[in-house]
């Protein structure tokens, strides 16, 4: 019988959940607003990273298993794609990016997308179900993926250092704590759901996904907390 | 957000002061200031075609005339303008938001006020404030302020507003913050169009006010204003009174002896804070509003009525809700 409620399902189940509720409530506040588009996206997409994590939890079928071996990546690399939209525009768009690095940034995400969805045979080579769930990578394939992922990392936070070192007052407290969460979140979420599986360690999956609640937490306190309280 | 196309003017008119790169002061004292003053601030130009108007240096201080500049300013480009935003003195702000309210009744576009956490030339007795602001806020707060009113221009808003701080403040509301620290101004009610969060959020049911008022061009310059205080000596010769455009004095219950001598008088007279008392034609008693409310609309009525029954009528109306309910 499958056990459901594993430390693992239960962290991500959780993060899921906190995930769900801030993409509606962010939505809900402005969805024409940019900032709150991509951020709404951003928590999607994390929400739907920690549903294929479960499923990889959970599956007992190679078939199924070797897929959602793939798609968390699918869901990671669309969440480090709109955090780096995020970054362009909050809190303000610090400086015009070129059309060509837009579309650079979006057809590659295509090409990514479809990699890890639709040739998820060639992004996976293989699967072990003993003595935990276990995916074996391409490794080149993986690699450029690594490498890709880490560059957007960078350069949001290279966006988001720039634009606070040129803040001032609420926007320099509001950047600061951003930059804090992003960077925690996505070096903790790098190193447990990327840079582990070369040394195929998956015992750590649950955490990625955790640790972007930091972002989650600095955003909500944004909006709930007294702003004078935040920015004073 | 405004898309990067709209055409939003800049009206100068003191409370410029900001911190370049290496953190030395720029402020707009002439008009040739205005485009390194701009240029210290290149975000803002791909939020929107900023367009700007000086109206006067960084120490004028700010009477009928320059309000008057504004308002003709802004009206002579109202229809080629998306929006507008007026930078002015900081300590002059409520002031300038109710003398514009009042001169561009039903305006079409939207009119944000914004201003530096300091204004006005001198450094002397600054410095501390400067440090401030250089330490804890990186800067004077007028960068931030300009981003946040561009944000909420294309946004339907009731009428004129301030964006200072973390607050969208209604113009004809705006009083100044007791424990002041970034948020320089409050709301008189508590009540605000916006706030900053993680973006600004606005009030869910703001639109352009429907309000009808007079469409009057003029502020009355000549304007006494009169603080009550104790021993206050009130034998000023009537011929020097009946000089004034209007007359406003701040004080709780006037004395028999001192309805006397404003019965005599022959100009318009308000009297802020005390409870209504019959006295003639032409005094009306106010309390429900701001003081900057009660000077700027004086100076209007004064400037606009016809006679001393017509500015009572002026005055006692609620043409925009600066009055509050009792």
């Amino acid at each position: 019988m499958i056990n459901f409620f594993t430390p693992q399902n239960t962290v991500l189940l959780i993060t899921g959940l906190v995930n769900l509720a801030m993409s509606i409530f962010v939505f809900i506040r402005s969805p024409k607003n940019k900032i709150n588009l991509y951020f709404g996206l951003v928590t999607f997409f994390n929400l739907l990273w920690a549903i294929t994590l479960i499923i990889f939890n959970l599956s007992n079928d190679e078939k199924i298993l070797r897929l959602f071996a793939s798609l968390p990546y699918t869901m990671a690399w669309l969440v480090i794609i709109f955090l780096f939209y995020f970054a362009v525009y909050f809190p303000y768009q610090l400086f015009p990016i070129k059309k060509i690095y837009y579309f650079l940034i979006n057809i590659v995400s295509v090409l990514m997308v479809m990699y890890t969805v639709f040739g998820y045979k060639l992004f996976v080579l293989g699967v072990n179900f003993t003595p935990n769930h276990m995916a074996n990578y391409d490794f080149v394939g993986y690699s450029i993926y690594a490498a890709l992922m880490t560059l957007v990392i960078l350069s949001s936070l290279i966006i988001l250092i720039i634009k606070y070192k040129k803040a001032e007052g609420i926007f320099k407290t509001q950047l600061g704590l951003i930059l804090i969460s992003v960077i925690i979140g996505t070096i903790f979420g790098c190193y447990f759901n990327l840079f582990l599986m070369y040394i195929d360690n998956f015992s750590y999956i649950h955490l990625g996904p955790l640790f972007t609640l930091f972002i989650n937490f600095i955003v909500f306190s944004f909006l709930v907390l007294p702003k004078e309280k935040i920015h004073g | 957000m405004v898309k990067s196309n709209k055409k939003i003017f800049l009206l100068l008119s003191g409370g410029t002061w900001l911190f370049d790169k290496s953190q030395h002061f720029l402020s707009v004292q002439e008009e040739e200031d205005v485009p390194a003053w701009l240029d210290s601030m290149p975000e803002l130009g791909i939020m929107a075609d900023l367009q700007p108007i000086f109206i006067c240096a960084e120490d004028k201080i700010l009477d009928a005339d320059v309000w008057q500049q504004m308002a003709d300013a802004i009206r002579e480009r109202e229809t080629e303008a998306d929006g507008f935003i007026v930078v002015s003195r900081t300590e002059q702000l409520p002031y300038t938001a109710a003398a514009l309210s009042f001169l561009l009744p039903n305006f079409s576009k939207n009119i944000i006020l914004t201003a530096s956490q300091i204004s006005g030339a001198h450094w002397s007795g600054k410095k501390e404030i400067i440090n401030n602001l250089k330490n804890k806020h990186s800067g004077s707060g007028l960068r931030a302020n300009m981003i946040n009113a561009l944000q909420v221009l294309s946004s339907p808003l009731p009428g004129i507003a301030v964006m200072f701080g973390t607050r969208l403040i209604p113009a004809l509301k705006l009083v100044p913050e007791p424990k002041a620290d970034i948020n320089l101004f409050a709301s008189a009610d508590n009540y605000y169009w916006g706030r900053v969060d993680f973006g600004v959020s606005l009030k869910s049911n703001l639109a352009k006010s429907g309000a009808k008022l007079p469409k009057f061009t003029k502020l009355k310059s000549q304007l006494l204003i009169i603080e009550d205080l104790d021993g206050l000596d009130w034998s000023w010769p009537d011929e020097l009174i009946n000089k004034q455009g209007a007359i406003l004095i701040r004080a709780g219950i006037l004395a028999n002896e001192k309805l006397d001598r404003v019965r005599r008088w022959k100009v318009p007279v308000i009297v802020y804070g005390g409870h209504e008392q019959t006295v003639r034609e032409g005094v009306v008693f106010i309390n429900n509003c701001t003081w900057p409310v009660a000077v700027i609309k004086t100076m209007w009525a004064a400037a606009n009525a016809k006679d001393n029954a017509d500015f009572g009528k002026l005055m006692k109306k609620n043409y925009l809700g600066e009055y509050w309910p009792y």
